[in-house]
């Protein structure tokens, strides 16, 4: 049956194939996958203080993790718009001393052990995706580029930590009683930013409406509202050094693999 | 006594059922399937791997049983093989001689014919006997054929481990020569053990040594007779040149001592000393040499002669098919079969001569050996004007003695539309008279005496201005001239109302689509991108809501190589998801797959086999769209199925990341490393899905499709691929 290869070789010359048919005619695709990378290079700066059954221990950041959906709509084989609604968590370090009042009106710097914090960010972003000449849309690899809009929040927990503190001359320690308040601001706006994206995925169909989708993405993350941030709020993590941090790790996130299901309609 | 026991033993050698030479159709396979065709191979290479070899490591027994059991149903599956036909069962009856004492043997062994034009039988490690249409297109007694299937059987008997196995159905007949390779030792042992066998059976001694002649000439036609230019002169008044015709015989060459140093068996000499030394040393010899009667024996080799044409025009050797086709009319003058086949001989000429590919259709010069050579002399002496007039002359003398017969009549259609789409073929220039009248013509314009010689050409006596006067034409040419031959070959062809009118309208059809060429043409860039677009969209637009599907082909590679046995996993489930997808597509498809056989027997085995040959027949020629050379069987199928629209399709797939030099600078601009790795990594799978569709009632391939996709070939990424082909294939324009 070789002769089938010569005959299409020979017979078909140049290709032709169908137009704009989808998975069995679906060109809808909704997709939700787990996202995930190894900060590896977040890892250069140290471990975290992470909490174990309460107790904080130090240990290397080893995955930053999210969950996304999208929908596209293939308007060919080879074309295709969406939009995708993302959710990305991360750790930053917590300030590892603080500046606390005593009785005595002075203020002396503490030792800290704060669990890391987490935050979440909010991606929108709507896409593109393509393929080369002979793709279906939205079965098989294809190339994705978008240009989308973050929302950065560090999240409010009930985080364990352990203050190392002395006292002052006059045998007093220091005043902490506001201090999980004074902490950081949690109500504060989220953090703004942009972000470029290119995917390469593939989604494999595993029945007729059904794919697993999956690929490895690059980012390009810009927070966008650093000069509009006031140094000082008055908490022991300014909104300043929260966000500086969480940028850093976001543009410093450069590669993620997701893997997840596709549902075509 | 004894003689009683023989009448119903003659009754039974003589009163076989006689196939119409006449009417011949090609050998079909008759009863039920064997399981050797409907077990998975996979299942048969457990079986075979459960068993074990002992003389073979682990190792080597995967790898061995692997390729044997895939090499061996390829063979099966391609089309070519019969089972339960005539010469098998003819095949089958010698054997049953030859192990009439080893009844435990004989229950292993299976006999099947091989359609293949190679000289050519091979047992296989599985208890399989395959003799080929070749090998009994030649030979000159059933005793040869047993002497031959000894040889093969005790190949079997010993477990004489082969030296190496393959087959590659794009070079049939060479593969086929190569299918089965034993040591030279082997070959000698197994000559002396089948002696043995064949002796005991009762064979005469005298047809042992012959056997080896036949063998050492079956690189030639099944028979060396003399052909003479005046096969081609159906009347007298054809004139041919007799310099279309060497002027010298072609010599046989073969020699029984020759050099075996790369051949895969003992040179003949070497074979026929060691087995003469074995029939002297032995004596009381039966003297059986057509067992089964001389009359059988004949038409049993009759069948492989007409198979040998068949196979000739399947693989486009016309000059071979030519002269096999003079050697079977000698016996048989009046078969419509040799009729037909000898109208898609000079359709295929034609074709071939027009594409400038004639060679591929005759023996090469250095090729010539005995009486054919004549034939292959011919028509490559021809011009292509000559070729073309040649050819119309004998296909018009073909039409026009069996008008009534459709297939000749298709065939002349066909022939005419070739002719017509030709530009090069202008009437005007072809006489009205034939030679003899147009050398009385210009003798009596030119007033030569008659006896002169005309084969150069002449000087006319009248003065030039004498000569002007004369009307002057074709007909009436000023010189006159044997090498023109071409020009007469036709005077009856051109008047005649029906091939004008045939002509002209495949004429008209030309000028058509060159009118379209000629305003393609016309067309700026912009607007030739876009016609080659729509045109593209539209070319699977064709309406199709039936169709006939052959399973499709599938090679999954490994690194490596072929993984046969994920490829036929993957064969039955894409089979599998193409009926699933055909039915929301409006297609309502007829599945012809081999893993089918089981339950659909061997109507649906022929119907394959068919579809196979036709693919083959068209894969062989070199996109000249040949008539079908099973017609009639194809005619057979669309009347059973309601459509002739077939499809054949085969999927590649492989990983190959192809990672190159270019990683060494992706390690060394390490930042490019996480983008570079991951790509080539995910980008690695390849997928190739051709498809094409042929109409059987033409033999042409009327689309196709080819989707090369950076994915695993799995069902559903096949199924949607072949949805969107079917989707495509039921839309209209």
């Amino acid at each position: 049956m070789r002769i089938l290869v010569f005959i299409s070789i020979v017979f078909i010359g140049s290709t032709v194939h169908g137009q704009n048919t989808g998975l069995y005619g679906k060109k809808v695709s909704l997709d939700l996958s787990f996202t995930g990378n190894i900060p590896i290079i977040n890892m250069l700066n140290g471990p975290m203080f992470k909490s174990k059954s309460g107790v904080l221990t130090e240990k290397m950041d080893l995955l930053d993790y999210g969950l996304r959906t999208g929908a596209s709509y293939a308007l060919s084989n080879n074309f295709a718009i969406g939009i995708e609604f993302d959710m990305e968590f991360m750790n930053i370090n917590a300030p590892t001393s603080a500046y606390v009042p005593y009785p005595s009106g002075n203020s002396e710097f503490i030792t800290i052990k704060h669990q890391a914090l987490n935050t979440r960010t909010l991606i929108f972003m709507p896409r593109l995706e393509f393929t080369s000449n002979n793709g279906l849309l939205p079965i098989g690899l294809s190339h994705q580029i978008g240009f989308g809009f973050t929302r950065t929040k560090v999240l409010q927990k009930d985080y364990d930590r352990t203050l190392f503190i002395s006292t002052d001359s006059n045998g007093d320690g220091p005043i902490l009683d506001n201090f999980d308040e004074d902490f950081y601001n949690y109500t504060n706006k989220a953090f703004k930013g942009i972000v470029l994206m290119y995917t390469l995925n593939v989604r494999t169909p595993i029945n007729k409406f059904m794919m697993i989708t999956y690929g490895i993405r690059y980012n390009f993350n810009y927070g966008t509202e650093l000069a509009f941030l006031s140094s000082d709020d008055g908490f022991y993590l300014s909104r300043v050094d929260a966000y500086i941090q969480s940028r850093s790790r976001r543009l410093l996130s450069v590669i993620s693999l997701n893997l997840g299901m596709s549902f075509a309609l | 006594m004894k003689f009683l026991f023989l009448i119903p033993l003659l009754i039974c050698s003589t009163s076989f059922s006689q196939a119409d030479f006449n009417n011949y159709t090609t050998l079909l396979s008759e009863g039920s399937i064997p399981e050797d065709f409907t077990v998975l191979t996979y299942d048969k290479l457990k079986s075979d791997l459960a068993k074990g070899d002992k003389n073979l490591s682990r190792i080597q027994e995967k790898v061995f049983f692997e390729g044997i059991n895939y090499a061996i149903d390829d063979l099966l599956h391609s089309g070519y093989v019969t089972y339960g036909d005539e010469i098998s069962q003819y095949l089958e009856k010698i054997a049953d001689k030859l192990l009439k004492k080893d009844k435990k043997s004989r229950s292993e062994l299976r006999f099947y014919t091989l359609k293949s034009n190679s000289v050519n039988a091979f047992s296989t490690e599985q208890g399989i006997v395959f003799v080929t249409t070749g090998l009994i297109s030649q030979v000159t007694s059933e005793a040869q054929i047993a002497y031959i299937l000894a040889h093969e059987i005790a190949h079997y008997l010993e477990h004489h481990v082969i030296e190496s196995f393959s087959y590659k159905s794009n070079s049939r007949r060479k593969s086929i020569e190569h299918m089965s390779v034993y040591s030279k030792d082997k070959e000698l042992e197994a000559d002396l053990k089948g002696l043995e066998m064949y002796k005991a059976a009762g064979y005469s001694k005298d047809e042992v040594i012959p056997t080896f002649d036949v063998l050492m000439y079956s690189y030639l036609p099944f028979d060396e007779i003399d052909i003479s230019l005046s096969y081609f002169q159906h009347s007298d008044s054809l004139f041919l040149p007799p310099s279309l015709f060497p002027d010298k015989k072609y010599e046989i060459q073969a020699i029984e001592d020759e050099d075996d140093s790369k051949s895969t068996h003992p040179n003949i000499k070497t074979r026929k000393e060691a087995i003469r030394g074995a029939l002297e040393d032995s004596n009381k010899w039966g003297t059986d040499i057509n067992f089964q009667g001389d009359e059988k024996f004949k038409y049993i080799r009759n069948i492989a002669r007409f198979e040998a044409v068949r196979n000739d025009i399947i693989e486009a050797n016309y000059g071979d098919a030519v002269y096999s086709i003079f050697l079977l009319e000698r016996d048989f003058p009046e078969s419509m079969y040799l009729k037909r086949m000898k109208a898609q001989i000079w359709l295929g000429l034609l074709m071939y001569r027009l594409k400038n590919k004639i060679s591929r259709t005759i023996d090469k010069k250095s090729d010539y050996e005995g009486a054919s050579a004549s034939v292959h002399y011919m028509i490559r002496a021809m011009s292509k004007d000559e070729l073309e007039a040649f050819a119309t002359r004998q296909m018009y003398d073909i039409y026009s003695n069996n008008s009534s017969d459709n297939e000749i009549k298709l065939i002349w259609e066909k022939f005419v539309k070739t002719l017509a789409f030709e530009e090069n073929f202008v009437m005007s220039e072809y006489s009205k008279v034939n030679y003899d009248g147009a050398k009385r013509i210009f003798e009596i314009n030119n007033s030569i005496d008659e006896n002169d010689s005309i084969s150069v050409k002449e000087t006319a006596p009248k003065s030039k201005y004498d000569r002007i006067k004369t009307k002057t034409g074709v007909d009436t040419p000023l010189n006159f001239d044997s090498t023109e031959f071409r020009i007469y070959l036709l005077p009856d062809v051109i008047v005649s109302d029906g091939f004008n009118s045939l002509f002209q309208k495949y004429k008209d059809e030309f000028n058509a689509e060159k009118e379209e060429e000629d305003a393609y043409d016309a067309m700026s860039y912009t607007e030739q991108r876009k016609y080659n677009k729509e045109e593209k969209e539209n070319r699977l637009k064709l309406g199709i809501d039936e169709l006939i599907v052959v399973e499709p082909t599938v090679y999954s590679y490994r690194k490596s190589g072929l993984d046969r046995v994920k490829s036929e996993k993957l064969e039955a489930s894409f089979s599998e998801v193409i009926q699933e997808t055909s039915e929301s597509t409006g297609i309502k498809v007829y599945p012809i797959n081999s893993s089918q056989l089981a339950t659909e027997g061997t109507q649906s085995y022929n119907e394959r086999s068919t579809l196979l040959n036709m693919l083959m027949q068209i894969g062989n020629s070199d996109k000249m769209e040949p008539f079908p050379v099973d017609f009639e069987l194809l005619n057979q199928l669309e009347a059973n199925y309601g459509t002739s629209k077939v499809m054949f399709s085969v999927v590649e797939n492989r990983y190959d990341a192809d990672i190159g030099l270019e990683a060494l600078y992706a390690i060394i601009f390490y930042p490019a490393a996480p983008i570079y790795f991951p790509m080539k990594l995910l980008m690695g799978n390849s997928t190739e899905i051709n498809m094409v569709i042929l109409d059987t009632k033409e033999a042409k391939i009327i689309t196709g499709s080819s989707h090369y996709i950076k994915d695993n070939a799995r069902k559903h990424t096949i199924g949607a691929h072949v949805y969107s082909i079917f989707k495509q294939l039921n839309s209209t324009k």
